[in-house]
């Protein structure tokens, strides 16, 4: 994917001044197919185009399928998605109860590892190799659930 | 209130100011527009439109050999005959002007060509039934709709996300498919695969390696009005009006609203990482 952004780009401008062109069009094309008789279309030897019940029709169907799904498909969904308010998944979850949650990473294993880079000028392997002790000692311990006892304990026992 | 200390936009101290503050000499100091913002000239719109005329005619052509074909106004042995002669032709300046290695790679092309010819023959009796039982207006409404995504999600030379050059091909190849059932014969179904595969794949191989041909695009233009225009008159005036649509009317439009272009940029916008190993992606 060449786009990381949700920036404006001078492609990003061309595709979509031409979608703003083309529906405006198709638009215009589909007022004239519902609303223009048959007759004149005959005039024209235009016998190829679909009953007009369809202009009617089509936009009815996908109006209704989009009303069920943002009105009862996808509502039902999350419903169906969350725990109840006495579950124990409110509380505890796997992400925050690893075991050895704050011990960061094996130095050894790194330095025996190879290195995955393309371009070797651009590697900083060695300079964070360099620097992993100190970067072991300082750092800001790994996000971790506290156990729910200490909470309790903390909020309401002191 | 000469004795406050003046504000200034950080979080980590306690100012004596409220919290919805902004100083009015600082408010959207930091608000920039339209950055890289480039104003393109009516004749790069047109060359960027001229693009899309190609594949346009190209898909027109191809349409038309299918019609000529199925109302038999023309043997298909002439239209095998004279695709192939041109392929042959195109082939042989594209191999003289852009290859460096030129018999390693006619020797890799030719093996290609052979395994073509070899599978299309055999399989071109299965093509040819493999969409029969369908009715013509369905096959006619599915090859449109397909050559209408073949047209927008061409490779057109701008990178955006919407571009899948498998996608399109396919889809020409599926139109094409579907087309070659409504033919008399499955020689006629191969050789309407094999202008399928000039015209969408090897086509557009030799036009990237051109740059902007834009005399290809007039050729093209000019050969599709007059096979057209024996046609009939509703499917030139719809041919012209289409051409005219793309090469003069929306450029014009596309010039002129650039001046509505108001892009605004900030601290607030996201920041972008750039990839190690590509920084120019």
């Amino acid at each position: 994917m060449p786009q990381h952004t949700p920036a404006p780009s001078p492609s990003r401008a061309v595709y979509s001044f031409v979608m703003y062109l083309s529906f405006e069009i198709f638009f215009i094309l589909y007022l004239i197919w519902a609303v223009v008789p048959d007759e004149y279309f005959h005039l024209l030897g235009i016998t190829f185009l679909p009953q007009r019940y369809w202009a009617v029709a089509a936009p009815i169907y996908f109006l209704i399928v989009l009303t069920v799904f943002a009105f009862v498909i996808y509502p039902a969904m999350g419903k169906f998605m969350t725990p109840n308010l006495d579950d124990m998944r409110t509380i505890k979850d796997t992400a925050g109860t690893r075991r050895n949650a704050n011990v960061l990473v094996n130095v050894d294993s790194i330095k025996e590892g190879k290195c995955i880079c393309k371009d070797k000028d651009k590697c900083y392997k060695e300079f964070y190799d360099s620097i992993q002790s100190k970067v072991v000692n300082k750092s800001i311990p790994v996000l971790k659930d506290i156990e729910m006892w200490d909470v309790s304990e903390r909020l309401y026992l002191k | 209130m000469a004795s406050r200390k003046p504000w200034r936009k950080v979080l980590y101290e306690r100012q004596p100011y409220p919290d919805n503050y902004t100083d009015k000499k600082v408010f959207l100091r930091d608000l920039k527009k339209n950055i890289d913002f480039r104003e393109v000239t009516y004749l790069e719109a047109v060359l960027g439109a001229s693009l899309l005329l190609q594949e346009f005619c190209t898909v027109v052509a191809f349409v038309l050999i299918y019609f000529y074909m199925v109302n038999k106004w023309v043997p298909p042995t002439a239209v095998f005959q004279w695709t192939s002669f041109l392929t042959v032709l195109c082939f042989a300046y594209h191999l003289l002007r852009f290859s460096r290695d030129v018999r390693e790679k006619l020797g890799h092309d030719l093996r290609t060509v052979l395994t073509f010819v070899v599978f299309g023959e055999l399989f071109s009796p299965v093509l040819h039934t493999l969409t029969d039982t369908i009715s013509t207006d369905t096959i006619h409404t599915t090859a449109f709709l397909m050559m209408l995504v073949h047209l927008v999600f061409f490779d057109y030379g701008v990178s955006a996300a919407i571009v899948s050059g498998s996608l399109s091909l396919s889809a020409a190849v599926f139109a094409s498919i579907c087309l070659a059932s409504r033919l008399s014969s499955a020689r006629e179904a191969f050789i309407l695969m094999t202008v399928a595969t000039e015209a969408f794949v090897l086509f557009p191989l030799l036009r990237n390696d051109m740059q902007k041909p834009v005399f290809i695009t007039f050729v093209l233009l000019v050969s599709d009005t007059y096979f057209l225009y024996l046609i009939g008159n509703l499917a030139t005036t719809l041919f012209l009006s289409t051409v005219v649509l793309v090469t003069v009317i929306c450029p014009v439009l596309f010039v002129r609203y650039q001046k509505y272009k108001d892009n605004i940029y900030g601290p607030w916008d996201e920041a972008v990482v750039d990839d190690v190993d590509n920084p120019f992606d």
